[in-house]
């Protein structure tokens, strides 16, 4: 009895106390609200594959190459790692270069994307864990945005996170270098090695999802040597123009800027690097002093050297230099090539039309009609000095122009680019011709042929005047010259008394023979007069007017221009010709003044 | 009593016939969105050419582009494909060759695309489902006497037509025929050198929309 009493009594008491108990349990286990946050706990960080700091053995083995790869990892106990920031501190001649710091976001992923390039952040913003925030929740729905981020990462622009709230200030992001990061916990460094013996020191911490950043960052340190440079040789200067195809290194033509005509002086280099094969080069002509004379870096082992980069930019010789940079930024040797002669890596004459001073319009005339009596049909050079000079003179270039009767064996001289070059446009006269073939006197022989594409290739002008035939044009293929500079091919030769004349088109006047300029027993018509077809953009002036009616000449074309398109500044015009097949001192003055007028029109020399 | 019996189930068919019927047409109802029938697209190419010295236009000059596909599109992103006429059921395999320096094409009369189109705003003329334009390797000039051959070199990847002005909206209505006249501005598109011409990219805008 007694003890049923007291389980009884015991059972009262359980059913008594049990609520309370689990009352004060609950109250017991609960935290005031108000009460202090626990205190975060900060993360932190491991180096992974570094050996032993600053050894002898260290010093030997790693030290000839500036260059390395860590990874490093970081742990948070009550929270997880949402950024990494890091820097190096470089120690050598007794100075110590403390660099700043780098921040870099722990995400490779936006959405199911992945990113193309680590997210730097600069400096070490107190918004971190806000901006890891909005980056990692981002889903497949903000594609859009997605996208722009992928885009400004790639393209290395600031990227200013959109808040919901607005952009703040300072908070964006920057694609980061892709050879240096593949992944936010690793970086391939490259660092100065400029002394014999250099000491780096790497330190890297981890930032928590709290923005707490590890009080003991990772820290590394070794020393370097000092990094080998690469070794440049350059090769002798190339012409790489289309019209001066096979000129000399010490006969060069330079002006300023680049035209399709003038691609620039070619010179190659290359270099032999005993640590890299990524190397970049840089170069200058005559000035290595001065900083702004070096060309920017670039893989490129050619360089197109154009008178602009002349210091001074005069006629003469020249000297190019060569440097290049390794991977690790070690500088190599400065290069340069010396021609045989001694005086310089290449020879260049800049023009004076190249000049933006220059001031035009100046015609030279050339004239290479001896000074012997002169006969109708045969003039002496006075009667052609004075019917070029009226022309000049009805044309408004009265005291522009310059006649040259000396003979053309000046043009043999690699100077007669400079004399050329002192003119916008020149007129080749080839008068004396007839009414039968002489001796070839004015014969345009390869080196003069070589000087005149020269002047034309740095942007002067020709007139050619006179039929054209082997006798005026020796050593390279006539065809070749018509080809390449006055843009004529399929030419065929009227051997008959037969031309009295050219039908202008394309705005050009009719010209007809002056008959008190032939004598009488030529029929007062010309031979050795010569028919072509044009090439490319080159367009007929003027058509053949036969005599005879001769079906194989009447009307085809025998004057021809080519002109040259409007240059995109700060380039100037490249050449233009104009080719007149016939002697236009046998022609009736006035359409020859007219003829004149339209053709230097044409190549801009009036308006 | 057989009249009866017979006229009792010609009644029963015949209403049974109607019934039938009206259950028929009782059932019928109209579709819940329009069907109205086409308009027609066309689509003209005009060129212009201020280079009249070098290349005028003129039936014995010749410069080819090659439209191998002409896509348009809706507003809410339907493809219609243009073909060469109105009952042609696919391009040539190698493409339309359209000479920019015809008369034709200076007077608007080549035509880049024509078909039966849904009624609708046609925001994008030259849709991404277009395939770029190529040309011919040169261009042919006749002087009178001789032909001249002028390259004419590829300074890009084939694009599509490009829009220099954003394309105004294109209404087609239903049983009208609505006629667009592109504009290739040939001076920007091709880009003369000294001895040849650098093709950028077909450059061209709508000069005119017309509807009759």
């Amino acid at each position: 009895m007694t003890h049923r009493y007291e389980l009884r009594h015991s059972m009262k008491l359980v059913t008594f106390f049990s609520p309370l108990f689990a009352l004060a349990l609950a109250v017991w286990s609960c935290e005031y609200p108000q009460s202090p946050p626990k205190k975060n706990t900060l993360p932190d960080t491991r180096l992974a594959n570094i050996p032993v700091n600053d050894t002898i053995a260290q010093y030997i083995n790693l030290g000839v190459r500036p260059e390395v790869q860590l990874y490093w990892l970081g742990d948070d106990p009550d929270g997880y790692v949402i950024a990494y920031r890091y820097r190096w501190t470089d120690v050598y001649r007794g100075q110590r270069v403390v660099q700043r710091y780098s921040t870099i976001l722990n995400i490779v992923s936006i959405g199911t994307s992945n990113l193309p390039r680590v997210m730097m952040v600069k400096g070490t913003p107190r918004s971190l864990p806000e901006m890891y925030r909005f980056f990692s929740t981002l889903t497949n729905q903000d594609q859009t945005l997605i996208q722009a981020i992928i885009d400004s990462l790639v393209t290395k622009r600031p990227f200013a996170v959109p808040y919901k709230s607005g952009i703040v200030a300072g908070d964006s992001v920057m694609g980061a270098d892709s050879v240096v990061h593949r992944s936010p916990t690793t970086g391939q460094f490259i660092f100065d090695s400029p002394a014999d013996s250099n000491m780096h020191i790497f330190e890297v911490s981890s930032i928590d999802n709290d923005g707490g950043i590890d009080p003991t960052p990772a820290v590394v340190n070794f020393w370097t040597l000092k990094s080998p440079a690469p070794i440049v040789r350059v090769s002798p200067p190339i012409v790489n123009t289309d019209i001066s195809r096979g000129l000399s290194d010490t006969d060069q033509v330079a002006i300023r800027h680049r035209t399709t005509r003038f691609q620039g002086i070619r010179i190659d280099f290359s270099a032999i690097d005993q640590s890299t094969d990524e190397r970049v080069f840089q170069w200058a002509v005559d000035d290595t002093l001065n900083p702004a004379s070096w060309s920017d870096w670039s893989e490129s082992t050619t360089a197109f050297v154009t008178a602009s980069s002349f210091k001074p930019i005069r006629s003469g010789w020249h000297r190019f230099y060569v440097r290049a940079k390794n991977r690790w930024g070690v500088l190599s040797n400065i290069a340069t090539y010396t021609h045989s002669s001694g005086q310089g890596s290449f020879k260049a004459t800049v023009p004076d039309i190249d000049d933006p001073d220059f001031v035009g319009p100046r015609v030279l005339i050339i004239n290479d009609i001896p000074n012997l009596p002169g006969t109708v049909g045969n003039p002496d050079s006075n009667q052609i000095k004075a019917f070029y000079r009226e022309v000049m003179d009805s044309c408004g270039l009265t005291g522009k122009f310059d006649i040259r009767s000396n003979g053309v064996q000046w043009l043999d001289q690699s100077a007669s680019v400079i004399t050329l070059g002192k003119y916008s446009s020149v007129i080749f006269l080839a008068e004396r011709k007839l009414p039968v073939i002489g001796a070839a006197i004015y014969q345009l022989n390869a080196g003069r042929q070589g000087n005149l594409k020269r002047y034309l290739q740095a942007g002067g002008n020709l007139i050619f005047v006179g039929p054209i035939d082997s006798t005026v044009f020796s050593g390279i293929p006539f065809w070749m010259w018509a080809r390449d500079v006055f843009h004529t091919a399929n030419y065929r030769r009227n051997n008959e008394l037969d031309c009295v004349g050219m039908t202008g088109i394309n705005g050009y006047p009719d010209i007809r023979i002056d008959s008190t300029k032939v004598p009488a027993d030529s029929l007062y018509a010309v031979r050795f007069v010569m028919v072509n077809q044009p090439l490319g953009f080159a367009e007929p002036i003027g058509r053949f007017i036969s005599r005879t009616d001769d079906p194989d000449f009447n009307g085809q074309t025998v004057s021809v221009r080519f002109l040259a398109p409007d240059p995109i500044p700060p380039a100037r015009r490249e050449y233009s010709i104009v080719n007149f097949g016939i002697p236009l001192y046998f022609c009736e003055k006035s359409s020859v003044i007219a003829a004149m007028r339209k053709a230097l029109r044409d190549i801009h020399e009036i308006q | 009593m057989v009249r009866m019996r017979d006229f009792f189930t010609a009644f029963l068919v015949k209403s049974f016939v109607v019934l039938v019927l009206a259950i028929s047409f009782l059932s019928c109802s109209e579709y819940e969105y329009s069907s109205p029938l086409p308009g027609i697209l066309e689509v003209r190419l005009r060129v212009k050419n201020d280079r009249t010295t070098i290349i005028p236009f003129s039936d014995s000059n010749r410069f080819n582009i090659i439209v191998k596909d002409f896509v348009a599109q809706r507003d809410d992103g339907a493809f219609l494909v243009l073909l060469s006429d109105l009952n042609a059921i696919r391009r040539k395999r190698d493409g339309d060759s359209l000479n920019c320096l015809s008369l034709a094409a200076r007077d608007s009369q080549l035509v880049l695309g024509v078909a039966y189109a849904p009624p609708g705003m046609y925001t994008t003329l030259v849709s991404e489902r277009s395939t770029p334009i190529t040309h011919d390797p040169f261009l042919l000039r006749f002087d009178g006497l001789s032909y001249q051959v002028i390259d004419v070199r590829d300074n890009a990847i084939p694009s599509r037509f490009t829009m220099m002005t954003k394309s105004p909206p294109i209404e087609v209505k239903e049983g009208k025929t609505t006629l667009v006249v592109l504009t290739l501005d040939l001076d920007a598109s091709m880009i003369r050198q000294s001895e040849w011409f650098d093709w950028v990219a077909p450059m061209v805008y709508v000069s005119s929309i017309q509807q009759f």
